[in-house]
């Protein structure tokens, strides 16, 4: 069911939240062996909130416009008297957390009910969720498949009806990528719009927070609780300037990704091509301003315990603790004068069109690819088209397509920072026509008993 | 770390550039006491390789232009 579909059920009293959450905690003991998308379940505390949720609607009180609706957090989130381990085997003996991360509780205070934590790539430094320490979680479109990084836990746990919406984290790429490989909906907002208070940070300057969910609507309900400013808008469109991204966003891809965009493109009357100045060289200022900041962070832990930390990340934290002040100081001088480039850009345009990622969800413990002749390295090669983006702070959402021969691809629609609601409702609008849109996954369709 | 361990060449850095790049990862982790065995100092060197190409490719637009850092960790 969706977020919308379980809200009005629980409001009319067609059924319990109680009942909500049973059936969503039978469902992940059930499935989620095949999948390794949770790493914890809250039972109690979930089967709490709900009575909560139901005693407010027998007391004639609103209950909120989630009211029941179960939703997962990618582990870097706070939960009150849980370790935020944050894939991590060297934070397991951390002290739990005292309060929620403001994004769980924003969720909760709207009649959401957190059931579990979700997997992730360690530090959320990754794209494909093979953790060494929780296990890799697997696509559910195709159980031999990576569901993509770092929020992979998240994705999967959506794209496969066990939850309909999900918490995640994006820095570069980690909403967007696995949103992608999973063929779900998925939003990176504008950089400082929604809090990241009680979520394990990453990249100080880059961290985001957003959600995931199977259908747009569902998508702005969650981004609604997450951002208090947040005004919906229309569905009215007329008018929006749209432009597909070329250059650098045009190639090193498979002809599936680049369909993927023109059937976009194609629904929604794109003006032009554009090139974004750069773009390159900005996805390598993200790699340095994320090396540098991450190995920072974690320079103290990999004095004291760097045999534990997942051999994936920690090579490249210890790098990143060392690198040049200089180098440091020279991606953040660029990203200021790439800011000037977005500016001229959003000036001329209201939305760009991008791929999410250079081609669908490859084989687990696969390390290369060949594209367009060439041999690439899968694991950094995911973020090509969104870590550019990353650097300028602005909102990006993705939405998901079905490619032949059946594993799902994702558009990336970017605006202007701040225009949230134009992406969700352009997303919407693309759905309501039948362009976009999240596919059941029979392996995991619900049975009836 | 012992000294002279050789990183793997990344990319079309040269063999003096490579070397320099070990003997870096060699002091600063004494400096900063992350002490690394040679198969990670290997490792790390390599990762840092290619980040100092980025370096380079990044710093030559950023010098060019002489810009400002400015808004972007308010935003």
């Amino acid at each position: 069911m969706t977020a919308g579909e379980i809200v009005r059920s629980v409001r009319a009293g067609s059924t319990t939240a109680r009942v909500v959450i049973d059936a969503t905690l039978a469902r992940i003991a059930e499935v989620d062996g095949r999948l390794l998308a949770f790493t914890a379940v809250f039972a109690e505390r979930a089967r709490e909130r709900a009575a909560r949720v139901d005693h407010a609607i027998a007391a004639g009180r609103d209950p909120g416009p989630l009211a029941g609706v179960p939703f997962a957090a990618k582990n870097l989130f706070d939960v009150a008297g849980v370790v935020t381990r944050a894939g991590a085997k060297v934070t397991a003996h951390d002290p739990p957390a005292v309060r929620d991360a403001d994004a769980v509780a924003a969720l909760e205070a709207q009649g959401a009910i957190l059931v579990g934590a979700t997997n992730m790539d360690e530090f959320a430094y990754g794209f494909v969720t093979e953790n060494a320490h929780d296990g890799t979680t697997r696509n559910p479109h195709a159980l031999d498949r990576i569901a993509g990084g770092s929020s992979g836990g998240s994705a999967a746990a959506v794209a496969a009806d066990l939850v309909p919406l999900a918490l995640a984290s994006d820095t570069n790429g980690s909403i967007r990528v696995p949103a992608a490989l999973c063929g779900i909906f998925g939003i990176r907002p504008t950089l400082g719009k929604v809090s990241r208070r009680g979520a394990f940070p990453f990249v100080h300057s880059l961290d985001t927070v957003g959600p995931f969910a199977r259908t747009a609507a569902d998508l702005t309900a969650a981004y609604a609780a997450l951002d208090a400013q947040f005004v919906p808008r229309a569905a009215e469109l007329a008018g929006l300037r749209i432009a597909r991204l070329g250059g650098y966003f045009a190639g090193g891809s498979t002809v599936e990704a680049q369909r993927a965009v023109e059937r976009v493109c194609a629904a929604i009357a794109t003006h032009a091509d554009v090139v974004l100045s750069d773009a390159g060289r900005a996805r390598e200022a993200a790699f340095i301003i994320t090396a540098a900041e991450a190995g920072e962070l974690h320079a103290a832990r990999l004095r004291r315990k760097a045999d534990d930390f997942d051999p994936a990340t920690r090579d490249r934290l210890t790098a990143g603790a060392m690198l040049p002040a200089a180098w440091y100081i020279r991606a953040q001088r660029f990203r200021s004068w790439f800011h000037e480039r977005i500016a001229e850009m959003f000036a001329q345009v209201d939305v760009l069109v991008a791929p999410a990622t250079p081609h669908p969800a490859t084989l687990v413990g696969q390390k290369t690819l060949i594209l367009e002749g060439v041999e690439i390295e899968i694991r950094p090669n995911l973020g090509v088209y969104t870590q550019p983006l990353t650097l300028a702070g602005i909102p990006v959402v993705t939405v998901p397509i079905v490619a032949p021969p059946g594993l799902p691809l994702g558009v990336q629609l970017v605006g202007r920072a701040g225009s949230e609601a134009v992406l969700l409702a352009l997303a919407a609008d693309l759905e309501r026509r039948g362009v976009v849109g999240a596919q059941a996954v029979p392996a995991f369709a619900h049975t009836t008993k | 770390m012992a000294r002279g361990v050789r990183a793997e060449l990344v990319g079309d850095m040269s063999e003096e550039k490579n070397d320099a790049l070990v003997a870096y990862v060699e002091s600063v982790s004494e400096l900063i006491q992350m002490p690394l065995n040679d198969q990670r100092a290997r490792a790390v060197a390599a990762v840092m390789a290619r980040i100092a190409d980025f370096a380079g490719d990044v710093g030559a637009l950023a010098l060019a232009d002489d810009v400002e850092i400015a808004g972007i960790f308010t935003p």
